[in-house]
Formats: C-alpha cells, sequence, structure tokens
C-alpha cells in the first residue's frame, strides 16, 4: 500500500502545476471578463500527540498511530458574473488523502466516507478510499430588486455564535476527515445541500414605523437533498464510535426526497439588532430504533434485532440579539437560542434502541471587545468571550448513547460551557497568533493555541495546538475526545 | 545744482534700498499681489499660482523635489515636506475653475442655503434643530473647526458613491510593494442630497446620514471579508451600528465603535482615516487654526490615472520604487484644522486640511491630513489623490472630480499603504437594495 500510494498519485500535481503557471500577482485568474478563478493549493499534516482511539482498539489497531492526518488539498472556485443581477459560484475539490499510507499503525479505512453508500446529491466523482474528486458547491444567485435567491448546492448559514452551533445547524457537517478541529471551525466541513434560498429586504418604513430598520425576511427550502453528519469510518484516527454490536441488523431510514424548510425574520431597533428563526430539520446524526427478535432465543448475529437508523424530524424555534455599547465599554453583546419541543435521545430505560424526545433549550451569550494590548502601530486583539448552556427537561428519563443506560450516557439537565478566543495580528497582519478554548464545566476542556504566517499574496503557513482532555468522557463531551490530541501544519498557497 | 545733486543722491538711495528690498526679502513686494484666501473664497479675486505665490522662482510644470521644497514648503502640509525631503517628487500642476469641479447642483444648493447653517451638537441644521441640512456646504467661511469639518461631512459633493476596483498596496521602506489587498466600497448619503433624487433626505431616514458597505475582493483567504455600517445624523446623538461578515466562518457579528481605530487589513491605514477623516465627530475637539493657500492634489492630471478597467494606468511614474507616485499639484484654499480627541485612541492629534468652498473637489473635501501619536510626535502623513476630472454620465452640464487613491505614509517605520480608488461618484444606488446585511453575504464566498 505505501508503494501504490507513492506511484500512483503523481499525476495529481500536474494540474496544481498547471494553474500555479499562470497565476497572477494578484492572487485572482481572470479567464475573461465575467469568468474568473481562485483557489488554493494545501498539504496538511497532523501529527498525533495523544492515547491511541479506543474505539480503534475495539476493532484491532494494535499500536498508537503517529499520524492523524495528511491530506492535500487543490480547490478551485470558479465564479460567473456577467452582471449584477445573475452569478453563478462552484468550488471544485481534488483531495489526496496519504494518512493510512504514511503510518503503518493504522488499519485500513475509508478517508472520504458517505454517510451511506451514494446517500445525498454529493457531486463526486470518485468512489475512491483515499482521493475524492467533487463538486462541493454549486449554485447561480440572481438579485431582483430587493429579492435575492440563491438555488443550488450551498452552504446555509444562520446564527452567530463561535464554537457552537445553535442557529448554524441547516447544513450537516463531515467529521470524517479532521473532525471539528480546522481552524476555521465549519467552513470546510459543512456539507453543501440542494437549496432554494431567497431574501427580501423591506424598504425602509416612513412615519410611524421608521424606528424599525434593515428589516428583511429570509427562507429556505431542501426539497429533498437531505444528507446526515458524516462520521469518521472506523479505523479512522478520529473514529468517534465503537463497533455496533452484531446482535443489531440496522437498516438505513433514507430520508431523500423528504422536505426541510426554514424561514427567519431580521432587523434592527436602535442599537438592538436581532432575528427571529423558525426550521423544520431532520436530525444530522442517526438514531437506532430496534423492534423485536425476529426468531424465539437469545439475540445473536445469527437472530438480531433488526433496527432501523432513523432521522427524526424535529422543529427548532430560535432568536438571535446583539447590541453594541459604546466608548468607553466598547463591547458587543450577541445571544443566540434556540428550543426544540422535539430533541431526540434515547429512552434510558428501554431494554433496546427506542428514540425518545425531550424538550431542550439551547443559547449562548457572548461578549466581544477588540482592544489595543500592544502598542500601535500593531492592530487591536479581538477578545471573544461565550458562555453556552443547554437545558433538556426530563433528563433523567433520557440517554445519549443506544447502549445500556449508565453514567456512560446518562444526560445531564444543565450542561454549560464557556469558550474564550483570542486573536491577535501582527506586522501588518502578516502574522496571526490566536487561541481558542473551551471549557466544560463538568471537566472537560479544549485548547487549541494557533500561529500563522503570511507571505506576500500567496504562502499561509499556519500551525495549531489541540489539546483536548478532562474527567468528563461521556460521548459528545470534550473529554472523551482525548484520543485526538495533535499538533497540525499547513502550508497554502492560494491564488 | 547742489539741491539737484541731492535729489539725484536720494532717488539713487531708494533705488537702491528697494532694489536690496527686493532681493532679501520678496515676500514684501509680493505680499502686495497676492490675493487674500477670503477674497478668493469670495469670488473677488482670482487664485494665485505656485509661480504668483513664489515669485517665479516655481512655475507650472516644475517638479519640486528635495533640493528645491524650500520653495514650496509653506504651502505643504507638515508630513508632506517630510516626504519630498525623503524622495517624492511634485509636478506642479494646473487647477481648474471652480464650477469644474463638482456638480452645479451641489454649488446651487450652496449659494441657495448659504447663511441658513446652524450648528447644534456636532451637526448642522437648516435655521433650526430638526431640520436636516438640506445640502451644500453649510459653512463657506467656517468660524471654528467644527464647522470647517461639518463642512467636509456634510458637504460631501456626492449623494452616492461606488468605488472598485480598489487596490491597497503594501510598501514596505524599500518601496517594493509586497503585497495587495482588493477592495470594494458603496456609500449611500441618506441626507443633504443634491444630485441625485430624492433630494434632501431619503424617506425614513431622517436620523441616518449615511450608509456604507466595504468587502474586501481578494486574496482569496479574505475573499468576502466586509463591513455594514450606519452613520447617524448627529453622531453625539446616536453612534454608529456596525456589523463585519467573516467568510471563513460564514457568519455576520456585530462590531463596536473602536473599529474606527483599527487598522484596515494590517495595512496603515485605520478606518478612522480613510477619506481623511472618518471618526464620529463627537470624540474629537477640533480648532481652526487658520487657512491659507495649499498644495492639493490636481483635479485633472494631462495623463490618465487609471485605464478603461478602473486599473491603475502604466503611465502613472513612482518615485524610489513604489513609494511615492509623482503626481500634479496645484493651489487652493483650506482650512487647516487641529483635532485633538476627547476619548481614549491611538492618536494623539490630527491637523486636518480641509478644502474651502468652492475649491472643494466632488471626491473629497479633505486635501490631506497629519497624525500624530500619543507622545504628539509626527506618526503618518494621510494624501488624497484626484487626478480625475470627468462628467457625469458624460453630461458636460456635471462636471465632477473622483478620488483616485491615498497614500498613507508612516513616517515612523518608513512603509506605507497606497489605495487607488477607481472612484465613481453619483452612481445612482439605493440604500435599502445596494447596502444591507444581504450584499455582505452575497459578496462573500
Amino acid at each position: 500500500m505505501k508503494a501504490k500510494f507513492w506511484l500512483t498519485k503523481k499525476w495529481l500535481l500536474v494540474l496544481p502545476i498547471l494553474f500555479l503557471g499562470v497565476v497572477e500577482a494578484k492572487a485572482e485568474i481572470q479567464l475573461s471578463d465575467t469568468f474568473s478563478v481562485t483557489g488554493y493549493l494545501r498539504h496538511e499534516l497532523a501529527v498525533h500527540t495523544g492515547k491511541m482511539n479506543p474505539n480503534n482498539t475495539l476493532i484491532g489497531q494494535k499500536d498508537n498511530n503517529a499520524i492523524n492526518l495528511s491530506r492535500t488539498f487543490f480547490q478551485t472556485e470558479w465564479a460567473y458574473n456577467p452582471n449584477a443581477t445573475f452569478n453563478v459560484f462552484s468550488k471544485v475539490k481534488v483531495i489526496s488523502d496519504q494518512t493510512q499510507g504514511l503510518d503503518n499503525n493504522l488499519n485500513d479505512y475509508n478517508a472520504f466516507p458517505l454517510a451511506t453508500p451514494r446517500y445525498g446529491g454529493y457531486l463526486r466523482a470518485t468512489n475512491d478510499r483515499e482521493f475524492d474528486v467533487e463538486m462541493s458547491e454549486l449554485y447561480a444567485d440572481l438579485t431582483l430588486g430587493n429579492l435575492w435567491f440563491r438555488v443550488g448546492k450551498q452552504q446555509i448559514v444562520w446564527g452567530e455564535m463561535i464554537s457552537a452551533r445553535i442557529l448554524d445547524v441547516i447544513n450537516p457537517l463531515d467529521w470524517s476527515w479532521h473532525f471539528q478541529l480546522e481552524p476555521e471551525e465549519f467552513e470546510n466541513i459543512r456539507l453543501a445541500q440542494w437549496a432554494l434560498r431567497g431574501r427580501y429586504n423591506v424598504e425602509q418604513a416612513t412615519g410611524a414605523f421608521e424606528w424599525l430598520r434593515d428589516l428583511y425576511v429570509e427562507g429556505f427550502v431542501n426539497p429533498g437533498d437531505i444528507s446526515p453528519t458524516i462520521f469518521p469510518a472506523p479505523g479512522s484516527p478520529f473514529n468517534l464510535k465503537p463497533p455496533t454490536p452484531p446482535i443489531f441488523r440496522i437498516r438505513e431510514e433514507d430520508r431523500q426526497g423528504d422536505t426541510e424548510y426554514g424561514f427567519r425574520v431580521g432587523g434592527r431597533v436602535g442599537q438592538f439588532a436581532g432575528t427571529l428563526n423558525y426550521l423544520s430539520l431532520y436530525s444530522d446524526g442517526g438514531f437506532l430504533e430496534s423492534g423485536p427478535l425476529l426468531a424465539p432465543g437469545p439475540p445473536s448475529p445469527a437472530n438480531p434485532f433488526p433496527t432501523v437508523n432513523k432521522y427524526p424530524k424535529t422543529e427548532l424555534y430560535g432568536a438571535s440579539l446583539n447590541y453594541n455599547f459604546p466608548n468607553p465599554i466598547d463591547v458587543t453583546v450577541t445571544y443566540e437560542g434556540v428550543y426544540s419541543p422535539d430533541e431526540p435521545y434515547y429512552e434510558a430505560l428501554a431494554p433496546t434502541p427506542r428514540i425518545s424526545t425531550g424538550k431542550t433549550l439551547k443559547h449562548a451569550i457572548r461578549f466581544d471587545r477588540k482592544t489595543f494590548v500592544f502598542p500601535t502601530p500593531i492592530s487591536a486583539m479581538m477578545i471573544q468571550f461565550q458562555y453556552s448552556q443547554t437545558l433538556v427537561s426530563n433528563s433523567e428519563k433520557l440517554k445519549s448513547t443506544p447502549s445500556p443506560f449508565s453514567a456512560a450516557n446518562n444526560i445531564d439537565s444543565t450542561q454549560n460551557t464557556f469558550a474564550l478566543v483570542l486573536s491577535q495580528d501582527l506586522w501588518h497582519n502578516d502574522i496571526n497568533l490566536s487561541l481558542t478554548s473551551l471549557y466544560d464545566l463538568d471537566g472537560a476542556s479544549m485548547l487549541r493555541p494557533g500561529f500563522k504566517l503570511k507571505r506576500g499574496n500567496h504562502w499561509i503557513f499556519d500551525i495549531y495546538g489541540v489539546i483536548l482532555g478532562g474527567s468528563e468522557a461521556r460521548p459528545g463531551r470534550l473529554g472523551s475526545l482525548n484520543f485526538a490530541d495533535e499538533v497540525f501544519g499547513r502550508i497554502t498557497y492560494q491564488f | 545744482m547742489k539741491a539737484t545733486k541731492i535729489i539725484k543722491r536720494w532717488d539713487l538711495a531708494v533705488a537702491l534700498f528697494a532694489l536690496i528690498f527686493s532681493i532679501f526679502l520678496p515676500g514684501a513686494l509680493q505680499g502686495a499681489a497676492i490675493p487674500s484666501v477670503e477674497n478668493v473664497v469670495a469670488g473677488k479675486e482670482p487664485i494665485p499660482t505656485i509661480e504668483d505665490l513664489t515669485g517665479g522662482k516655481v512655475k507650472i510644470g516644475d517638479l519640486v523635489d528635495k533640493n528645491n521644497v524650500e520653495l514650496v514648503k509653506e504651502y505643504l502640509t507638515v508630513a508632506m515636506y517630510e516626504l519630498v525631503k525623503r524622495g517624492m517628487v511634485l509636478r506642479m500642476g494646473t487647477q481648474l475653475p471652480p464650477e469644474q469641479l463638482n456638480p452645479p447642483s451641489f454649488g446651487a444648493a450652496t449659494v441657495r442655503n448659504r447663511g441658513k447653517a446652524v450648528l447644534i451638537g456636532n451637526a448642522p441644521y437648516y435655521e433650526k434643530e430638526g431640520n436636516i441640512w438640506p445640502g451644500g456646504i453649510p459653512f463657506p467661511v467656517a468660524k471654528n473647526g467644527l464647522e470647517a469639518m461639518c463642512n467636509y461631512h456634510y458637504g460631501r459633493a456626492w449623494d452616492s458613491y461606488h468605488t472598485a476596483p480598489i487596490d491597497l498596496w503594501y510598501v514596505n521602506a524599500k518601496g517594493e510593494n509586497y503585497k495587495t489587498i482588493g477592495q470594494e466600497h458603496i456609500y449611500v448619503k441618506c441626507s443633504g442630497r443634491t444630485v441625485l433624487p430624492p433630494f434632501g433626505t431619503i424617506p425614513g431616514y431622517d436620523n441616518v446620514y449615511l450608509k456604507r458597505i466595504s468587502v474586501a475582493t481578494y486574496p482569496r483567504e479574505i475573499t468576502g471579508l466586509g463591513q455594514f455600517t450606519v452613520r447617524y445624523y448627529d453622531p453625539g446623538k446616536d453612534y454608529d451600528t456596525g456589523f463585519v461578515y467573516l467568510p471563513a466562518f460564514k457568519r455576520t457579528i456585530r462590531t463596536s465603535a473602536t473599529t474606527w481605530q483599527d487598522n484596515i487589513v494590517g495595512s496603515d491605514i485605520t478606518y478612522g482615516d480613510g477619506d481623511g477623516f472618518q471618526d464620529p465627530f463627537n470624540g474629537w475637539n477640533f480648532k481652526l487654526t487658520g487657512r491659507k493657500f495649499m498644495l492639493v492634489n490636481e483635479p485633472k492630471s494631462p495623463t490618465p490615472i487609471f485605464d478603461e478597467k478602473g486599473q491603475l494606468s502604466k503611465t502613472v511614474q513612482f518615485d524610489q520604487g513604489k513609494k511615492y507616485p509623482r503626481l500634479g499639484w496645484v493651489i487652493a484654499p483650506v482650512d487647516v484644522v487641529e483635532g485633538i480627541p476627547k476619548i481614549k485612541h491611538i492618536y494623539g492629534k490630527k491637523v486636518v486640511y480641509v478644502m474651502m468652498w468652492p475649491y472643494v473637489f466632488t471626491g473629497s473635501g479633505i486635501h490631506a491630513t497629519d497624525i500624530y501619536d500619543r507622545q504628539m510626535k509626527l506618526w503618518k502623513g494621510y494624501l488624497q489623490m484626484f487626478g480625475r476630472h470627468e462628467y457625469l454620465n458624460g453630461d458636460r452640464k456635471m462636471p465632477q472630480t473622483p478620488l483616485s487613491g491615498a497614500l498613507t505614509y508612516d513616517l515612523q517605520t518608513g512603509h506605507s499603504t497606497l489605495m487607488w480608488m477607481h472612484h465613481m461618484p453619483n452612481v445612482k444606488l439605493d440604500p435599502d437594495k445596494d447596502v444591507n446585511l444581504g450584499i455582505l453575504l452575497k459578496k462573500g464566498r
């Protein structure tokens, strides 16, 4: 496998070399007056510094892997802008994954899994475990006066919070290759879906309603490209799940053809700005529900529980609000919350996996301040402090995984997390220092310090550390991910 | 005979004295010939040229460099003088008649509303508080620093503008342009409108003065990084509302007014430096320290500044690498305003050179700004560049002088930022359709 890796993918280099041969100094290639392309060539390497992934131990990995990720990306973004009314955008990715080729301790795994075989409207030209070519986004914008539409394979992002998905829940995520550890948070891992999105900017009212400013109404409909979260494949350094016991025979509930939609209204009253949101979505993560055994006798691989992996529908009611305190306080406060009357969980005491729901409120408040920490002309430091909380009613009757109920999968009625994000640009923004820190009050944490160096218009070098830990190791909590500790770096040439 | 000899000797003495006086004190004779700023702006006398002011020592077409800059020192900003000594070269250009500098409807509004402006708080009103200023220069002869600054801010000769492309050059101390960032700006003025209907105030925008969008267009990493800002009519009553779109996160977040003090994507220009002075006025004390004739960037360059695509023309020359564009400079009457911040600020002082009516360029009413650090040491020089005279929609009855760019030079480090702006004033733009949060989303990735 190692020899094959080095011999077969060399042609991958031809494409980017061809592109790089025609780049202009301004880091964008204008192919014609209306057609341009930009993009980047990037290599990313993550060196594993944590313990062996226990989920992979259970499927036969013998020694700890030294590499979490080695991946080369050639991403191009094509824009067709014939006029101010209509334009088309497309993002094409060519990706080579060398992780398992470089690390003998990793078992074979699929570096480019899909949630289910050919599920969803992925524009993926390949079906390879180490190589991927796909058109990850393709959409057209149409602007007609105050009305704007975007139709196509797109990311729809509502919400303003950092390191937390409260209202930003429309698109599922691809956790398969680097979990949620990318510095751009979700930009590189949100799965674009085929949808129609529209927004209407309401003309400024006069007279009695002049106090209502920048009012807009927005909505979207996904007519059937329902796509679940892509989890890391078994054997992947980021494998999150232990193997499913063979006593469950699982059938996927196909949500293709079902509809997701949402709408919101946003605007300002004085210095208060906010939105009211409604979303009707199917759960991104699957939930198992088992029926009775088909034959008498104990469950076994020969007599399994028929089980459906379901994606329950949820309704979400959300709101966001922000306000800026002027000088000398100079702090911006942002609140965001979403309430679900039917958030899916598992019934705690059911003998076999059974889906139940709980009333759930997820909300967060964030304080932002730009402060000159270093002497000018050095830029101001952005300081962001955020408190997030999840409240679950009847939590004692619920559990988070289909495993038998225990302290390892019970659900707290309240979960609290603090986030502190610092970002400091130096040297005419050629250097950026960052620190993202998350602290779960139940005893788990993540630290991600970062250093970025930019040279000219094209080159970017960045390096980050990821330190996860804490005693709170229940599924989905930061402490359970401490096998993912790493140092990762990226070299990027953008054009 | 003796009396005649005495008279002849006296005539000779007087003549000799006059000759000595004219050689060693040229201003004494010239002073009598140079019109006052007040007479020039009142239209009583023509504006002098640099040749008039220097007694013929510097003529139109001449180059001024470090070797002869002393001849024009009193007509330069403090920073400009330093830049010339460091290698900047100035070409003496030709001024245009004032009626060719901005749209006639703006001038007509100034004349029509003359004497009606009252300063209340930080803003001018028409005769009394509550009547938003309808347009034109509110205080054609400012009596104090705030009035002069109001002339610049509320007396803008554009009702909207779209500036694209914008190229922001980062130039190091060696004169190398090592990095370039692209931007696009959209501004709509919601009151004081004189060129594009609706005139006066746009209905529904009584307390809003400006809406603006500023967005990065390249390199790819920051494409779509944009700001949406609302500046209210009186910043003392309503502070700015701002949002920023972060394309890396696809999120729009609220920003604070401190942003005005931060630099634009790491350049030498802060958001508050843009256009010479963009900070909200209520954070500053202003003092009119004088008015004088100064060399400002010429309104019409003999060679094009931009090509047909809005990119910098290859005919533009530079000195010392890409540090200093070699441009033309003309005499204009200028109010000199010293601004001291009242709030905690990165700057100790700004000296703003505000062009006086009727010699106001469409692109901006500020010629230059000298910027001092908190120790009151000269830190940066900001110079506006024009050089483009055109007719709106090709109509020769609608002359205007757009901006071409700005040079911000950090005199303490030798690093500079050249902002080339293909500025298109008075294009039809709507504050609802063209300046809203959705625009940031569209222009982002």
